[in-house]
């Protein structure tokens, strides 16, 4: 993908294959809610349009409104302020049971007292839909969730994972209008989750199903999402494809939520560049204003460090951490500064702690902001 | 901070995963209130009530003065006391030898001990009769025929109090640490397995001893002269008076159950804790988990 | 004793050895029940059994099928009916009350509610017999504190056909204690319903009263049968209540029993008793058999 000229836009990426299949997936519109649990702020005022067909993520760490907007878009939860519209109809006021949407809770949401089948046809049951038919749109969804030979089976028969295939073909089985996903892995082993996240990525671009997907986990987000929000105190932080957030993040806090950075002590240098371990570097286009001179901390990802094997260099390596093809460096640095550096594993094995390192930042920094007081001391 | 605040947000919600009208709860509620209490009141005031509505505590001076209920309130004392320590020595060693050597054969253990729910206690009284007006009057004629009988009644609960102590007790653990330093039988259960169920052990003992306090029904087909027995005749002769003594002996019966429900509670509402200290340190490695490490306090945050 | 056996490499007792040694074990598992399984032996099996035998017996030790023909019949019939009537009224109308109850203490968020409410059905649960009867009598029998403050208003129920000392008399009181035991069967049960299912349902288009309808009975489904007939035998079983109550004006057979042990008896009826007796414990038997075989069908989901 090509990285578009100028960061902040508005970002309309989005994969065609969603646009063609997009059949019946429909605008959501958020607008300035909000919601208060006593004096906690759940939502700040919000605003958030998902495309017809597009698949949202909404991620951020637990507490910062992520679950509480998407309770609200099922009408689990009232809102103080703003609307709420689907396919441009007002549906602030409306219970959650005549709202057509789909949801897909975290954990347990299966009805114990019936078999899967009877659970991915209980929507249907409700709209009065023939017991044959019903039978056999439930055995469809349950073979499209690979669950077909599952049928009698009652919850606490089946695994995590198949449970909560089960719930998703609960959830598409009444065609709503949008699909809720609420943290739907977070109950399931690491395996069992990239597989399930995979697949229901393929079913909602195959269904072109409008989706919201709210986790705290940035790989699932990153990976399934044409979007990703990233919340924090009630607020959208950041909204834009995956790359987007992570190459070019709104502010600090996306920035640290999204991957891994290392804080670096910086100074501002003349002509819009940053002087961060003596390497004179561009200003991020994205920073808050600083004048020449200012003392500030730059935010930068591990992959843009390089480390070398240095016996005079001021960094000396503390931790070391095998990832496969690539290693995690743990340096520290003079000043009580810690700098994560990602290298090929085969330079890693002459990079052992103790060894003494110097260390260069190869790309501009992600953000720059006011020093951390924990070191302006 | 985060905790802090997820706590807050979950105690707002209800605990009930569903929601009912509070008209139709408050309503529920006040019926139920008011059925439990009015009958209460009524007898207490009764109890005190003299001629023409005032007060008195004629009944009960009156009742204080009754020799046989004296008598009866002893011999009941000595049987409760008596049912109390058989069913503990029974009890305990039995426990304790299922949970640790046929921890499988648990259930039809705690089967067996409802089978006196199935017998109902008037039939009950006829099998004894049946089965022991035969043997020698030391045992058929004497108080210690209610004891012994009163711990087969009171089974269904004693049982079940003593077991949900021992299996609170991680006592495989318990048995091989106290065997590996050298404790012999009697040693392990007098200095490790008794005080840690003393709870468990109060309880059934406390339970036994408000069952046999309270019993009417053997007692008064056996012709014995207990507490409640005389109780009955009183009231057959001074209603009022009767009442006034039924509902001191309600008092005392209740004082012994709440204090096992507090007993309990404690236990219980320890055990909660101890859950809830699990689940948060859960959902705290899973909160650590998702966040990079080392993040200082959210800074206030521009929006995109 | 092993080393040794061993040590003797003949292959024979080494291998039957632990097969004894075994049984030796199990012999000495099996010994450690003893003292509790020989008690309620002594003091329960005998008894009951004594009761079923005697049940069979006429006054010389014969066989004889009277008694029991005799307890099948005239008043006898009838206390069986009126019996099994109390029991299923009051327990059915405890049950729904029970839970009722239950629901409305779980759904408000007041620890305090919950506490109490816990305590005192443990405790209620353990009421009956004499006191209950008292402070029932003390409330709304003829000369109650409730009946005197409602005649005051003009309205004694007792000019309106109402008795305390009547069949309905005795469910209100029955349900005094059968209540509370309702309560504490349900309680675990309705605290356990996830919120998830509720919210589920709703989002598939379920109302209010669908999602109880489709969702919450048929969850609540076993624990309520389950209490069903715990209260069941209890509000059968129930005697002395009864008894003070009525003054066996209501024929219950538990009553008829009770009077035949004191000495009620007539010519050619000593075993009478035993015969309502085996009476009693069948109709506890059937209720059981009649639970297990309906708690099948609807707790098929949990097994």
């Amino acid at each position: 993908m090509t990285e578009p000229a100028v960061v902040l836009a508005r970002d309309p990426v989005r994969p065609a294959a969603a646009d063609a299949v997009a059949r019946r997936g429909v605008r959501v519109e958020v607008a300035g809610c909000e919601r208060r649990f006593g004096r906690i702020v759940a939502l700040g005022g919000v605003d958030l349009t998902i495309e017809p067909g597009e698949l949202i993520a909404l991620l951020g760490p637990s507490g910062c409104g992520k679950t509480t907007l998407l309770r609200a878009l099922a009408g689990l939860e009232e809102l103080d302020a703003g609307t709420i519209r689907l396919g441009g109809i007002d549906v602030t006021a409306l219970a959650p049971n005549r709202r057509q949407v789909g949801m897909v809770f975290q954990a347990y949401s299966l009805f114990p007292n019936l078999t899967a089948l009877a659970n991915v046809s209980f929507g249907l049951r409700l709209r009065g839909v023939a017991s044959a038919a019903r039978r056999r749109r439930a055995g469809e969804l349950l073979e499209l969730v690979g669950l077909g030979a599952h049928g009698d089976r009652f919850p606490h028969q089946l695994s995590g994972g198949q449970q909560q295939r089960v719930a998703l073909a609960r959830a598409i089985a009444v065609e709503p209008r949008v699909l809720l996903l609420d943290e739907p892995l977070s109950a399931l082993d690491a395996k069992v989750r990239t597989q399930l996240r995979d697949e229901i990525r393929r079913i909602q671009l195959t269904l072109g199903i409008t989706t919201l997907y709210v986790t705290h986990d940035q790989d699932e987000a990153l990976s399934v999402a044409d979007r990703v929000g990233v919340m924090d105190q009630g607020r959208l932080q950041q909204l834009a494809s995956p790359h987007i957030v992570y190459e070019r993040p709104a502010n600090a806090f996306v920035a640290e939520f999204v991957g891994s950075v290392s804080r670096l002590p910086a100074t501002v240098g003349p002509n819009g560049t940053v002087e961060v371990l003596g390497r004179r570097l561009p200003l991020p286009p994205s920073a808050a204003p600083a004048a020449p001179g200012d003392r500030v901390d730059a935010l930068v990802r591990p992959e843009t460090v390089a480390v070398r094997r240095d016996a005079n260099g001021l960094g000396l390596v503390v931790g070391r951490a095998f990832l496969g093809a690539v290693s995690r460096l743990d340096v520290a640095l003079p000043g009580e500064v810690r700098l994560i550096a990602t290298v090929t594993s085969i330079e890693a094995t002459t990079l052992g702690p103790g060894v003494a390192v110097s260390a260069e930042v190869t790309a501009p920094p992600l953000f720059v902001t006011a020093p951390s007081s924990a070191r302006s001391r | 901070m985060t905790g802090q605040r997820a706590g807050r947000r979950r105690r707002r919600r209800a605990p009930a995963g569903f929601r009912v009208g509070a008209p139709f709860r408050w309503a529920v509620l006040l019926a139920t209130a008011v059925y439990f209490l009015v009958p209460l009141a009524a007898s207490a005031r009764y109890a005190v009530q003299g001629n023409g509505g005032t007060f008195s505590l004629g009944a009960l001076t009156l009742m204080a003065h009754d020799g046989a209920l004296w008598s009866g309130l002893l011999v009941s004392l000595a049987i409760a006391a008596g049912a109390s320590a058989i069913s503990l020595a029974l009890l305990i060693p039995t426990a304790i030898w299922v949970n640790l050597r046929m921890p499988s054969f648990g259930r039809v253990i705690e089967g067996l001990t409802l089978m006196p729910l199935v017998v109902p206690t008037v039939v009950l009284v006829l099998g004894i009769i049946n089965a022991f007006k035969d043997l020698p009057g030391f045992f058929f004629g004497t108080p210690l025929l209610l004891a012994v009988e009163y711990v087969v009644l009171a089974l269904p609960y004693s049982y079940r109090a003593v077991d949900s102590g021992v299996r609170a007790l991680d006592l495989r653990t318990l048995v091989d640490a106290g065997r590996s330093l050298g404790a012999t039988w009697p040693q392990l259960l007098r200095l490790v397995l008794l005080p840690n169920l003393r709870e468990a052990i109060l309880a059934a003992s406390f339970l036994t001893v408000a069952y046999s306090l309270g019993e009417f029904v053997v007692a008064n087909l056996l012709t014995f002269n207990t507490f409640p027995t005389r109780l009955y005749e009183v009231g057959t002769e001074y209603a009022d008076e009767a009442v006034a003594v039924s509902v001191l002996a309600l008092t005392l019966t209740w004082a012994v159950l709440l204090s096992v429900s507090v007993l309990g509670g404690r236990g219980a509402s320890r055990e909660a804790r101890r859950s809830q200290r699990a689940a948060m340190t859960a959902r705290e490695a899973r909160r650590l988990g998702s966040e990079p490490f080392g993040r200082p306090a959210a800074e206030p945050g521009e929006p995109a | 004793m092993s080393a040794k056996a061993g040590g003797r490499a003949v292959p024979s007792p080494g291998a039957a050895a632990p097969g004894r040694r075994r049984r030796a074990r199990a012999l000495r598992t099996w010994l450690g029940l003893l003292p509790f399984l020989a008690y309620l032996a002594c003091f329960f099996v005998v008894p009951s059994a004594a009761v079923v035998t005697a049940a069979f017996e006429n006054g010389r030790g014969g066989f004889t099928w009277s008694n029991l023909t005799a307890s099948l019949s005239g008043i006898y019939l009838t206390s069986y009916g009126t019996s099994l009537e109390l029991a299923a009224i009051s327990s059915i109308v405890a049950a729904v009350a029970g839970t009722l109850v239950t629901i409305a203490v779980v759904s408000s968020d007041r620890p305090l509610l919950h506490r109490l409410v816990t305590t005192g059905a443990g405790v209620m649960a353990n009421t009956g017999g004499l006191p209950l009867a008292f402070a029932f009598i003390a409330a709304i029998g003829n000369f109650g504190i409730v009946t005197q403050m409602l005649s005051g208003i003009g309205f004694n129920p007792y000019d309106h056909g109402f008795t305390l000392y009547s069949f309905t008399g005795l469910v209100i009181v029955y349900l005094y204690f059968l209540i509370p035991v309702m309560v504490l069967v349900m309680l675990p049960a309705v605290q356990a319903l996830r919120r998830e299912w509720f919210e589920a349902a709703s989002i598939l288009g379920a109302g209010r009263r669908q999602c109880w309808r489709l969702v919450g009975v048929p969850i609540l489904a076993p624990a309520f049968l389950a209490g069903l007939m715990v209260l069941f035998t209890d509000a059968f079983a129930a005697y002395v209540t009864a008894d003070v109550m009525t003054q066996g004006t209501i024929p219950l057979v538990p009553i008829q029993i009770g009077s035949l042990i004191q000495g009620n008896v007539l010519a050619g009826q000593q075993n009478l008793g035993d015969a309502l007796g085996l009476g009693m414990i069948s109709v506890v038997v059937a209720a059981g058999v009649a639970y297990a075989l309906v708690q099948r069908r609807a707790a098929r989901w949990q097994r």
